[in-house]
């Protein structure tokens, strides 16, 4: 199964280190952390970045074939990139930001000559560096069925041993 | 592909001490790898340690000596620079007396540096030596002195992840100490309850079970609210109390009039929040009490600080794992320089100067016929004997007192009214313009020395990176003004003086170079060469002469600055995850910059609409002190009537006030009363 990093949202204590450590060692991040607010002063951060998708919705939206799946993993060709955004306006997690070739302010997963820049985990890295740098421990390098297992065993643990005096 | 070579080397922002290597290529920084072998953060970074690196190539780096003049900033050699210095000490000297020099440490520099400097002031004659402890945890000294016998943490960090319950009180953890999160979490996957009593719901509230959301300065009343429910209920640790402690009766008196619904009047905590607290607190097998400034910026700090000892004594909750108070100190180094004696009032391991007999060991140690026995000034008092005409010349090394002291306005014109001020900085600092002379340092990657973190934890640091241009470690400049001074400093490194600390301190007694080179580091008191350290503290007996902690009964006074009609809000103060203190370094820092790029004021939206302010207003902020103006954001973190401003921006701390704690002269920064309007 394909590895992501994956978020314990309910750890995420929205540092953005996660982000400043990605900027710092590709120029640029490709994770972002939005913060949401719950209106009474609670809040909670959403590290975000691209989900390894097995159908990726970006492909699939991308008129010019610029963005397809293979083997191992999403492949970009800047030369056949159009500018257009859809890949953008398809990802259901806001995991790919464009650029416009012309320049502009903003972040971007993809650059100006159109390199393909999404979070690849850190290839050559044994840890993502969001993940290793994360002080909460919020996010996790694995794949889809062992953090959901992880999870559950989470839980588990918590009603083996019962806070003294629960609130 | 060039070669590329790993250092590893300590985080130089905060006290966590977080451990990571410096990537070189060519002699240049590169990269930051993490380091999971660490004990203290495992690996992680904050974004202030993934920024680090960015400082050291700053092109505001400071690169030769200057002197200011009529055209403005001159360069100079250091030969000249270090002439000049010494000659002016010496004149001072000469004509006012010891006296009328000052010096001020740096919680950012090396144990040896900061061991050097005090022991050239002290040489010289005076105890007017100080650092910015005084800003931020000089009533853990005091507070925790006086119960439990020593002003530190109790526990390693790493203990947290093995307390059943953790109190934290005026820390916000999350965003200031981030890998306390992590232990913080570890407790909780185990089924911890965290309890966070703060008058802001910052990220570290949005991690607790229970949140205790108090009226600013009300902590007293809250903490002995806890107390008086635990001992009204008969959760208190009687074992614990008789073998260990004395004082209880004095305590169980001063509680009486502490009630759930007393305390819940005057902090605006619901009576049943109070009485879970207590009874999840006192039932945990182990909980930890963890506080920060929210503690002790108060004018009140020092018994704020003996009510959180005294809670974790009465529940027992002291002496083995997962049970301990954790100040959470702020400056990579403000324990050390606190342990090396830059303190007024503290000789080097923390021996007053003004008990008598206490001057005869150390008189002895360095080979003196004299030494000054007179308690110094604080740094918050010298301001004032500026005015006074008492003191003309100040040393300040890596501090930057202009952004970070309480009534900055007034402290300005202090150091515009001395004969001499020499600054030493990595940059040229707000301090540092109202200089006669600039000296520049090295950065901390540019240096070797030992750097003292939060838990206790002693670590070397090696020299990576050479200085731009003619800048020098802080030591070497020390070494080389004391041997102006006829002071005869031989040491020929930074291992030297750390070998003449390990003769003078005792619970660095067993530390050598060569000891913090081989893993990673140790945690004082670690008395003798073969000693492992000591992780925790007072497992057997307290710190005090008879070995037994003290229960110390405190009062909840009103707030020194309560809001009236002119001034209807309070302000308080603090951090942000992305800045670091006075900002000096972390507003030269590109990637945190953008990310918090300006001065803002937090305010609650109802007050907000009462107002007709919109978030991102640009407001006035005014005290009785001075005004600032700071873009509104408009949110439910503070409550209504409160505002929070974060002080790394140069603004908020002409607002402060420099009301000062009794016992330990630190400034009640946090309260100060204010009026807001639209600019
Ligand atoms: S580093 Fe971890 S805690 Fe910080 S924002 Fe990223 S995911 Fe959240
Ligand atoms: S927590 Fe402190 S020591 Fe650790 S990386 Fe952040 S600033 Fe540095």
């Amino acid at each position: 199964m394909t590895k992501a990093v994956y978020v314990n949202l309910s750890h995420c204590i929205a540092c953005k280190a996660c982000e400043l450590a990605c900027e710092r060692e590709y120029g640029e991040a490709r994770v972002r952390v939005e913060v949401v607010l719950n209106g009474a002063g609670g809040g909670v951060g959403v590290p975000v970045s691209c989900r390894q998708c097995e159908t990726p919705f970006c492909a699939l939206a991308c008129p010019e074939n610029a963005l397809g799946r293979e083997v191992d993993g999403l492949k970009f060709d800047s030369g056949l990139c159009s500018d257009c955004g859809l890949c953008v306006l398809a990802c259901p997690f806001g995991a790919i930001e464009l650029k416009k070739a012309g320049g502009g302010s903003g972040t971007s997963f993809l650059n100006l000559s159109g390199t393909v820049v999404r979070c690849e985990l850190c290839p050559g890295k044994e840890t993502p560096v969001c993940v290793a740098t994360c002080p909460a421990g919020a996010l996790v390098y694995t794949d889809c069925e062992s953090f959901g297992k992880n999870i559950r065993r989470g839980k588990g643990k918590k009603c083996l041993k019962p806070s003294p005096a629960p609130l | 592909m060039e070669e590329r070579s790993l250092h590893p080397s300590i985080c130089p922002y905060c006290s966590v001490g977080c451990g990571f290597y410096i990537e070189l290529e060519k002699g240049r920084p590169v990269g930051i790898r993490y380091m999971p072998e660490h004990p203290v953060n495992e690996g992680a970074l904050c974004p202030k340690g993934n920024a680090a690196l960015e400082i050291l190539t700053h092109p505001e780096r400071l690169t030769h000596p200057l002197r200011k003049s009529e055209k403005g900033w001159e360069k100079l050699s250091w030969n000249e620079a270090l002439d000049t210095l010494a000659e002016k000490i010496r004149e001072v000297r000469g004509k006012a007396g010891p006296e009328a020099l000052a010096f001020l440490g740096s919680a950012k520099c090396s144990n040896e540096e900061n061991y050097l400097l005090q022991k050239i002031a002290r040489m010289l004659g005076t105890n007017n030596v100080d650092n910015c402890a005084r800003l931020c945890h000089a009533s853990t000294i005091t507070g925790l002195g006086k119960t439990l016998g020593a002003g530190a943490m109790t526990n390693p960090l790493s203990d947290l992840a093995h307390s059943e319950c953790i109190f934290v009180v005026g820390s916000n953890f999350a965003e200031n100490h981030p890998p306390v999160a992590r232990r913080v979490l570890q407790a909780k996957d185990r089924g911890a309850s965290l309890i966070v009593a703060d008058p802001r719901l910052t990220p570290s509230a949005w991690l607790s079970d229970l949140t205790l959301r108090l009226r600013p300065g009300t902590d007293i009343a809250l903490i002995n609210g806890l107390m008086q429910v635990i001992l009204a209920e008969g959760l208190e640790d009687r074992v614990f109390i008789r073998k260990r402690t004395v004082g209880i009766e004095g305590l169980e008196k001063a509680l009486k009039k502490y009630t759930p619904k007393t305390v819940s009047r005057i902090t605006g905590v619901p009576a049943g929040d109070i009485i879970k607290a207590a009874r999840t607190f006192a039932k945990a097998e182990t909980a930890s009490v963890v506080y920060s400034m929210g503690i002790t910026q108060h004018v009140s700090g020092t018994d704020n600080v003996t009510a959180c000892a005294d809670l974790a004594l009465l529940c027992g909750h002291l002496g083995k794992k997962g049970a301990g108070i954790l100040p959470l100190r702020g400056q990579n180094n403000v324990q050390g320089a606190c342990d090396m004696g830059v303190l007024a009032e503290f000789f080097p391991g923390y021996v007053k100067t003004d008990r008598a007999g206490n001057q005869e060991w150390l008189k002895k140690a360095w080979g003196l016929e004299k030494l000054p026995e007179k308690k110094g000034l604080v740094a918050t008092e010298m301001v004032d004997a500026v005015f006074g005409g008492s003191l003309k010349f100040a040393y300040i090394m890596g501090r930057d007192p202009v952004n970070s002291t309480p009534n900055a306005s007034k402290l300005k014109k202090a150091l515009d009214s001395l004969d001499f001020l020499v600054v030493q900085d990595i940059f040229l600092t707000d301090s540092a313009k109202h200089a006669d002379l600039v000296l520049p340092a090295a950065a901390w990657a540019e240096k070797e020395g030992s750097f003292t973190s939060t838990e206790r934890r002693i670590q070397w640091v090696e020299r990576t990176l050479v200085s731009p241009g003619d800048a020098k470690p802080d030591l070497e400049i020390l070494i080389e003004l004391a041997n102006r001074l006829g002071l005869d400093a031989t040491y020929k490194e930074a291992g030297d003086v750390l070998a003449e600390i390990a003769r003078t301190v005792p619970a660095y007694g067993g530390l050598s170079k060569e000891r913090l080179k081989e893993g990673c580091g140790l945690i004082w008191p670690c008395p003798d060469a073969l000693h492992p350290g000591t992780p925790i503290l007072h497992t057997e007996s307290f710190s005090t002469p008879n070995g037994l902690a003290s229960f110390v009964p405190v009062e909840f006074l009103e707030p020194a600055e309560p809001p009236d009609s002119d001034y209807p809000f309070l302000l308080i103060t603090g951090r942000t995850g992305l800045h670091y203190n006075a900002g000096s370094m972390s507003r030269r820092s590109e990637a945190l910059l953008c990310r918090e790029p300006e001065l803002y004021v937090e305010l609650n939206p109802a007050d907000a609409e009462a107002l007709a302010l919109e978030a991102g207003t640009i407001i006035v902020i005014e005290t009785r002190r001075g005004r600032t103006e700071a873009k509104a954001r408009l949110t439910q973190r503070v409550d209504r009537g409160v505002l929070f401003m974060p002080f790394h921006f140069p603004g908020t701390n002409l607002l402060t006030a420099d009301a000062l704690d009794r016992e330990s002269k630190i400034p009640g920064f946090k309260g100060s009363a204010c009026r807001i309007w639209r600019r």
